[in-house]
């Protein structure tokens, strides 16, 4: 097996069924919790809720400020961006078991129901980061045009989530372990990362050490794009693509590699 | 491949790797392949046929013989492990009827969404919407979430959508074995329109009579082999003899009636009663007062049978041995529908048979029934029951005196036997009678 072809089918088929993933996106935004009173609005009471009670606790612990920013203010840049990537992570682990019998019966490309999760995530990440924009002006940070390009940092941040369900999905299939240890890790891969504190106090060398973990660098660039109006250097640029390429044809590779077996199982 | 063949199955095999937990799987590939922890399952072997287009072919076979697997490798959902599988043209599978369907969206919504997930472009199906929402009988229900759906009405929503979405060749899979009468009436109009059209049809089912219908050829698989390849009366006989435990039952020209211990004469007309009746299951033996030695169903022709037309005559055999003595002996057949309802039943008291009034211990005895099967067609359970009634119960002077108080149970099956009644076409008409049984009587026609 060539090993760019993998990457390059996956491509093909999100190109294929762009509106097919687009709407199944919004429909499952939609019935995401159907049958419950408040129904989509659930999509915003559990993030606010999340960020009232860090920010109650950790006000105390955390000086009023960080980097020059209101606590909460710099907790929410970087914890929403990071709970709409830890969902998309988690429902992906799930997605096939899910979607078994469309998978089991049809030729349809099994990867477009992680991309319909994937891009479901991106419009709640939209979502709350439109609910931001008041607690920007309410804290005295700016508005400035540097917010245009939140959205295109959003969607890679998820594209890269896109390319860990790659992996993540044929393998909780296979071996349903794998779910239960993402489900144990993913609480302490959001501690890895500088959300609730800043990266300053980490030692120098860990603060390098930072970027090999992926989502360090997007969560980087959102908290600069809505805490600083500084938009992502080159170099940030570079690093968020490196990560997506490579995740990306290791994704695809595995995923191709496993997809037989994923429909012999389900 | 030929101009006509639309489907050529070469040297076909497909085998599963079967993990016994995922741990296997997971040492396995952590060890690269070199410690193999897998159990191989071939599911298919050496599978060869052509299909033409147009044909409707069934595929019967018992649980596990392959059938599902052939038809995804057909399908292109599973790669064969080795062989090659050349089709023409649009294939369109339908495994599990509405099951695909998301259940918060509506009845329209999920036809345009299944439609794309089964590879039409987007917009396809627009113009077959109100011929499927008509077929679909669902009213205003289309425009709703399918999640307020009965069972019924989705499988009415997912059948029609399959029917009206246009293929080469259709495959299904067991799909008409479930949803009412009337729905299935409705399945059965619209494939035979899609023969018209020469659609090809490839379908796996257990009902024979739909086999008979419709199948213009069968395939009988069996451990993963076509075991049979051909007409549906023989595929039928076939599957019937590989149902049996493993081995073949005997044909009518198999059969050396002079032989057989069991031969009998009655009524002028010569029967068998197989010994080795292997289509049929043996009922537990419950010994106190009797013992069953044997026992068969068979049709007119002696040959073990749990299939038959409207009308036919089956012969119901038993052999016993008494472990104790017993008074009369009262057999007594017991036939029921598919929902448990009783639809005949009759013991030898209802034929006044009294005899023999008693039998010693270790005596034998064999019962017979000869019994005519106008019902209607559909799948029935045969059941059984010996009772006897002691010397001293029997009636002495008043052949009146009600008998049914003691009959005193000595042995019962309640389900010894499935049958299947198939319709009988006459004078252009598609079964036999109308309702449940075919009563004695005729009509008349008079000129005045």
């Amino acid at each position: 097996m060539n090993f760019f072809n993998p990457s390059f089918h996956t491509l093909k088929h999100l190109y294929l069924h762009q509106a097919y993933i687009g709407g199944n996106a919004f429909n499952e935004l939609r019935y995401r919790h159907a049958g419950t009173g408040l129904g989509i609005f659930w999509n915003i009471c559990q993030p606010i809720l999340e960020l009232t009670v860090y920010t109650v606790i950790f006000s105390w612990l955390f000086p009023r400020t960080i980097k020059g920013m209101p606590f909460i203010l710099y907790l929410s840049s970087g914890l929403f961006v990071w709970r709409s990537f830890a969902s998309c992570i988690l429902r992906g682990s799930i997605v096939y078991r899910e979607k078994a019998p469309l998978i089991g019966q049809t030729t349809f490309p099994p990867e477009i129901h992680i991309a319909e999760i994937c891009i479901s995530s991106v419009l709640v990440s939209f979502i709350y980061y439109a609910l931001l924009i008041p607690l920007v002006l309410l804290f005295g940070a700016q508005l400035s045009p540097t917010l245009f390009i939140l959205p295109v940092v959003l969607i890679l941040f998820q594209a890269m989530a896109f390319t860990f369900n790659l992996m993540i999905a044929p393998l909780c299939v296979l071996i349903p372990d794998i779910r239960e240890i993402i489900q144990t890790l993913m609480p302490l891969w959001f501690w890895t990362l500088p959300i609730i504190y800043p990266e300053t106090i980490l030692p120098p060398h860990w603060q390098k050490i930072l970027y090999l973990n992926p989502p360090y660098v997007f969560i980087k660039s959102v908290q600069d794009i809505v805490l600083y109006q500084s938009s992502p250097t080159a170099h940030t640029w570079l690093a968020m693509m490196g990560w997506l390429s490579v995740l990306l044809l290791t994704g695809a590779l595995v995923h191709a590699k496993l997809q037989n077996d994923v429909r012999e199982s389900l | 491949m030929k101009r006509d063949i639309i489907v050529e199955v070469t040297r076909l095999d497909k085998a599963y790797k079967i993990y016994a937990t995922p741990k296997q799987r997971l040492t396995e590939w952590l060890s690269a392949g070199k410690l193999k922890r897998h159990m191989p399952y071939r599911a298919l072997e050496g599978v060869n046929f052509r299909i033409r287009r147009g044909e409707f072919i069934g595929i019967i076979g018992r649980n596990g013989a392959g059938k599902t697997t052939l038809l995804k490798a057909i399908s292109g959902l599973i790669p064969p492990t080795s062989g090659e599988i050349a089709c023409k043209g649009k294939i369109l599978s339908l495994f599990n009827l509405g099951t695909s369907l998301n259940l918060q969206l509506s009845g329209r919504k999920n036809v345009k969404r299944t439609a794309v997930l089964l590879g039409f472009p987007y917009g396809y199906v627009e113009k077959y919407l109100a011929e499927i929402e008509r077929f679909a009988e669902l009213g205003n229900f289309f425009d709703l979430p399918v999640a307020l759906y009965s069972t019924g009405m989705r499988m009415r929503l997912a059948f029609a959508l399959f029917t009206y979405l246009e293929s080469d060749i259709l495959i299904l899979d067991e799909v008409l074995a479930v949803g009412d009468i009337f729905f299935r009436q409705k399945c059965y109009e619209r494939l035979n329109e899609l023969i018209k059209n020469e659609t090809t049809i490839i379908m796996v089912t257990h009902n024979m009579s739909t086999v008979k219908e419709y199948c213009d050829r069968v395939l009988v698989l069996e451990k993963g082999k076509v075991h049979f390849d051909g007409p549906p009366q023989k595929a039928i006989r076939k599957f019937a003899e590989i149902q049996g435990k493993g081995k073949a039952v005997q044909t009518l020209s198999e059969v050396d009636i002079s032989q057989n211990p069991l031969a009998l004469s009655a009524g002028g007309e010569s029967h068998c009663s197989p010994s080795k009746n292997e289509a049929m299951q043996r009922p537990e033996k419950k010994r106190r007062y009797v013992e069953l030695l044997d026992w068969a169903l068979t049709d007119r022709a002696h040959r073990p049978c749990n299939q038959f037309f409207q009308g036919d005559q089956a012969y119901l055999f038993f052999e016993f041995q008494t472990a104790a003595p017993i008074g009369l002996p009262v057999a007594e057949i017991r036939i029921s529908d598919q929902y448990g309802k009783l639809i005949h039943g009759k013991n030898s008291l209802h034929n006044g048979i009294l005899e023999p009034k008693s039998l010693k211990k270790n005596a034998q005895f064999r019962l017979l029934n000869r019994i005519r099967l106008s019902i209607a067609q559909g799948h029935y359970v045969i059941g059984f029951q010996l009772f006897m009634v002691l010397r001293q119960d029997l009636p002495k002077a008043d052949p009146n005196e009600n008998l049914g108080d003691k009959l005193q149970p000595i042995w019962n099956e309640p389900k010894i036997s499935r049958i299947e009644i198939l319709p009988r076409k006459r004078h252009g008409l598609p079964a036999s009678h109308k309702g449940i049984c075919d009563l004695p009587g005729s009509w008349e026609i008079h000129t005045l």
